[in-house]
């Protein structure tokens, strides 16, 4: 067959892969597995927020500030497990890099705590961010 | 025209390779949990700091143990590099009285070096933990060098703070002060059942209104949310949100 050919077949296989799979609903979910949390929260962190807040406007609530997605990071282990929204001030919303996740027992509270920090690796340190709180999780199927 | 698409193919598959692994680095982070034992230093930089090995007999076999300032901090049982626990023991000594002057300020943790869990000063290697020793102990290298690096602190007499993640939780969780926590009920927007508690912060005044917090569940694109929502009343047809409020933690438990 001529490499011509070909490579118009292949070129015309992956183009069609590629819109299969942004037609589909769950998009973010083949992308979390093929691309990790990080870039779907880059590529799609815009898209989310603004549902959130269209989510939320639908029920009247309105939070001060911004919001932003960004990913959650396990304080422990340091490694992506899902997406926050964060709201607050905007010049501390954009400071805001990651929510860290750590267990925790406050008091008479046994779970999971949210941490907005400026940094994304919470192993050299949690940098935590004032002012700013969690009004959302993203959960990604893996 | 051939030599056009075969480089439009390659150059093609080479965005495709270059964007994956760039979007992959980021989740391949190691999952390599470092706790560290850190300790603020407590005694003079003018008071002796004395290190020690001698022979212990324990169960018939003969173990080289580091004691500092007549405590002991260490235990070594194996032959390593032609040495005896015993002169193995004495190297630690001898390292340690080495930096004497150091110990007195310098930070004592647990680390990794060259991929081994290990005691140390500052950035100095003191020991490190092998697989050998932990095994002996029923523990882990990392568990291990923690141990080690407490003994040795408790020798110098300094305070302890483990700093893993449950610390470093807690610790970032008290530095602020200016503001008051409550758990509260998470309560579905679906289906009205509590799914879990929540922890919400905020300025006492308006952490005190707080009576639940509402759950709206959502999909988008394959992406589940659940919207956090700190209301005053435990009605869901109207949500009114209690202002600067917001959740700080979840606890997957019914109340």
């Amino acid at each position: 067959m001529p490499r011509k050919l070909v490579a118009a077949l292949v070129l015309v296989a992956f183009l069609v892969a590629f819109v299969g799979v942004a037609a589909n609903a769950s998009v973010i979910g083949s992308a979390v597995k093929l691309f990790g949390i990080g870039f779907v929260v880059t590529k799609f962190g815009g898209q989310i927020d603004k549902f959130i807040n269209t989510l939320m406007n639908q029920k009247g609530v309105k939070w001060e500030g911004t919001t932003k997605v960004v990913p959650i990071i396990s304080i422990g282990a340091g490694g992506y497990i899902g997406a926050a929204q964060v709201a607050g001030a905007p010049e501390i919303v954009k400071l805001t890099k990651a929510v860290g996740q750590g267990e925790a027992n406050i008091g008479t509270f046994r779970g999971k705590l949210l941490i907005p920090m400026s940094t994304t690796n919470p192993l050299k340190g949690v940098k935590k961010v004032k002012g700013v709180g969690v009004t959302a999780i993203i959960d990604f199927p893996l | 025209m051939k030599i056009r698409s075969h480089r439009i193919i390659t150059c093609g598959l080479a965005l495709v390779a270059v964007t994956s692994m760039l979007a992959v680095l980021p989740g391949l982070r190691s999952n390599v949990r470092e706790s560290t034992v850190v300790f603020t230093p407590a005694i003079a930089a003018e008071e002796e700091i004395k290190a020690e090995a001698r022979s212990v007999d324990i169960d018939g076999a003969i173990v080289g143990e580091v004691l500092v300032n007549g405590k002991p901090v260490l235990r070594i049982r194996t032959y390593a590099g032609g040495l005896t626990p015993v002169e193995r023991a004495d190297v630690v000594a001898r390292r340690l009285n080495e930096l004497a002057t150091k110990l007195g300020t310098a930070k004592i943790h647990s680390g990794v070096v060259r991929s081994q869990a290990a005691v140390m000063a500052d950035d100095e290697l003191i020991v490190t933990a092998d697989n050998a020793h932990a095994a002996m102990n029923g523990t882990t290298p990392s568990a291990l060098a923690e141990t080690w690096s407490a003994n040795l602190a408790s020798a110098l007499g300094r305070p302890v703070a483990v700093a893993g993640e449950a610390a470093t939780v807690a610790a970032v969780d008290t530095a602020d002060e200016d503001q008051d926590k409550k758990v509260v009920p998470i309560l579905s927007i679906g289906s009205g059942l509590r799914v879990g508690a929540a922890l919400v912060v905020g300025p006492s005044s308006q952490v005190e209104k707080v009576k639940v917090v509402a759950q709206l569940e959502a999909n988008f694109k394959g992406a589940r949310i659940r919207g956090l929502v700190p209301i005053e009343t435990e009605s869901l047809k109207e949500l009114h949100r209690v202002p600067e409020t917001s959740v700080a933690g979840i606890a997957d438990i019914k109340l």
